[in-house]
């Protein structure tokens, strides 16, 4: 008989979960933003009315009105379509951030978790080091030293976002390592590598997925702090947060260019922190599992 | 230096059961840990040889304990909730091991198999049940599937390290009889270690008693309960509750710190039948027709001997 390669599935109940899912409101509430801001972004071509970067100088600081809904900025620009069409960048920054700080910070708390010893006390000194500073702070750094824009903005969240995934995963890899499934993977020679990651790592999926859900907005945030103070993204890209920050001079008189990108901002978060919430509650107690 | 074993020897028939009895730090679990050398560092091995089928399973590399492992001699431990991945369904986990072991079974036959072994370890709704995640099941479900799994590879030797201490005393009854038949039908050995004597009682032919890692008597399960020998054992045997007796009967003092044993015989300091000679010298264990193998100076050759 040839080898069977053999993968078992992670413990997930996605038709229960959903079945919960009905009886609160607020999660609802945040699935529906999220589901919205996931429809602008994949339609944005087709809902945005106009060119997001098309400049029209005869229609400058027009108010929200019937063509223009969110108003113009000062270039003529429609704040809508910007608006639409900045989905798209929030989700790339989010999922980027995401997935990096994700791959990088889990490996490394699996790794300190298991491997204990001087590993763990170095690998976890460096984890201390970048989440002593503020968040925005040391992207700041980052970015100051690599020079701004989208790429390396999201490259600089990420760096600051990974030591959250390690710190979480590493205790948890520790006290997962001592059950007896563990030590019998030992017993029959089983790699390394592949119990920490096929028989550790899927017992880790919970916190992991609450704190990603978490983290998208979170990034969003931080993306969004970073082009207001002018690293991050560059004009004339459609970020919601430099969009905000256009809108700064003219706040007086033009309260529509922050009022509706920082409104994007908002929901945005508020979706991504409804769904996580509800995560962790959904997922925590009753996945008591190991821990 | 910490012996937590100290010179233990005994030998298991093919097909037969030998049970451990001991109380918590008695060394009975490093024993059965030491024999398929899963000791963990800073523990390890200092000596002796443990002889599996006509190999001594000391001088095997690592690899070769590796083979051994699971396939010749199975473990199953008390707690069956840190015994299952609880990450992964059951099927899953009885899947990967049906691979292993049972190569025979073609890849679509192996959610058969695992329901056939559900089956047999008398897990009702086996079809359904399969594909539960370990939290799903009763605590008497878990070992179930435990066993399950450790025998599925026809195994000449079971260890069973206090299989029923965590489970309900009516799950109790259930999984020993299990294991007893189980073991009837494939000829598998068992080591069986236990603090129970009634489980001892029920499941095997030979009973070896260990205190402060030695083994202090050692015989059939019949002489032990009709002849004990050794003062210890005697004191079990009374500590156990009687309908109509009014009193509990513990054993006055506590099991040694194995830090530091008292000198000579480990349990002179709580023995009603202590001689000048107990604190002094360690017994060593001694077998013989009449009297049996006993660890004791009181049934030592040469000694002042009192009437037992």
């Amino acid at each position: 008989m040839t080898r069977v390669r053999f993968r078992p599935r992670p413990s997930v109940k996605v038709p229960f979960a959903i079945r919960l899912l009905k009886n609160s409101p607020m999660a609802i509430f945040g699935v529906v933003i999220i589901a919205l801001n996931v429809l602008l972004a994949v339609f944005a071509p087709s809902l945005s009315p106009f060119d997001p970067y098309g400049m029209d100088l005869g229609n400058r600081l027009f108010a929200p009105g019937a063509t223009h809904l969110f108003g113009t900025d000062q270039l003529g620009r429609d704040i809508l379509s910007r608006v639409i069409w900045g989905s798209r960048i929030s989700f790339e920054i989010g999922a980027v951030v995401v997935i990096l700080s994700v791959v990088i910070g889990v490996s490394l708390g699996l790794v300190a978790g298991y491997a204990g010893g001087w590993v763990d006390e170095t690998l976890m000194r460096i984890t201390d080091i970048f989440l002593a500073f503020p968040a925005l702070v040391l992207a700041i750094f980052i970015e100051g030293a690599i020079g701004p824009g989208l790429t390396n903005a999201i490259l600089a969240i990420a760096v600051v976002s990974w030591p959250t995934y390690a710190r979480l995963v590493r205790g948890s890899a520790m006290s997962i390592k001592e059950n007896e499934f563990i030590e019998a993977a030992h017993a029959v020679g089983e790699g390394k590598i592949r119990i920490i990651f096929g028989h550790i790592f899927p017992n880790l999926l919970s916190p992991i997925t609450v704190q990603s859900t978490l983290d998208m907005g979170g990034a969003v945030l931080t993306a969004a702090g970073l082009s207001f103070i002018g690293f991050g993204v560059q004009p004339p890209t459609a970020e919601w947060g430099a969009m905000v920050s256009n809108g700064r001079d003219f706040i007086a008189f033009a309260w529509w260019m922050t009022a509706f990108p920082g409104l994007a901002i908002f929901l945005f978060v508020l979706g991504f922190n409804l769904l996580g919430d509800w995560l962790n509650d959904y997922l925590n107690p009753r996945l008591r599992g190991v821990e | 230096m910490v012996k937590a074993v100290d010179g233990v020897t005994f030998s298991l028939k093919r097909a037969s059961a030998l049970g451990i009895v001991g109380e918590t730090g008695s060394g009975k679990t490093v024993t059965a840990l030491s024999m398929i050398r899963l000791i963990q560092e800073p523990g390890r091995v200092i000596g002796g040889a443990v002889n599996f089928d006509g190999r001594d399973l000391m001088s095997l590399s690592e690899r070769e304990m590796r083979e051994v492992r699971g396939r010749e001699i199975s473990m199953i431990f008390q707690d069956p909730n840190t015994s299952l991945n609880p990450a992964f369904r059951i099927g899953d986990q009885l899947s990967e091991l049906i691979v292993r072991y049972n190569k025979e079974v073609e890849r679509s036959d192996l959610n058969f198999a695992g329901v056939s072994w559900l089956e047999a370890v008398g897990i009702s709704d086996a079809k359904r049940r399969i594909s539960s995640y370990p939290h799903e099941l009763s605590g008497g479900t878990k070992q179930r599937v435990m066993i399950a799994m450790a025998l599925l590879s026809k195994p000449k030797l079971l260890i069973a390290d206090e299989p029923t201490t965590a489970l309900d005393v009516t799950v109790q009854a259930q999984i020993l009889a299990l294991i007893r038949k189980l073991k009837a039908e494939s000829g598998t050995s068992l080591l069986l270690i236990t603090h129970n004597l009634g489980v001892v009682a029920e499941m095997c032919d030979e009973v070896a008693i260990m205190y402060a890692g030695r083994i202090v008597e050692q015989s059939s399960v019949r002489d032990i309960f009709s002849h004990p020998k050794h003062p210890y054992t005697k004191m079990l045997l009374e500590a156990v509750p009687k309908p109509g007796r009014k009193k509990l009967i513990p054993i006055p003092g506590s099991v040694p710190n194995l830090i530091n044993t008292p000198p000579g015989c480990a349990f002179h300091p709580r023995c009603p039948r202590v001689m000048d000679i107990c604190s002094k010298q360690t017994p060593l264990l001694k077998s013989t027709a009449e009297l049996g193998t006993v660890a004791c100076h009181l049934y030592a050759e040469g000694e002042k001997e009192v009437k037992v």
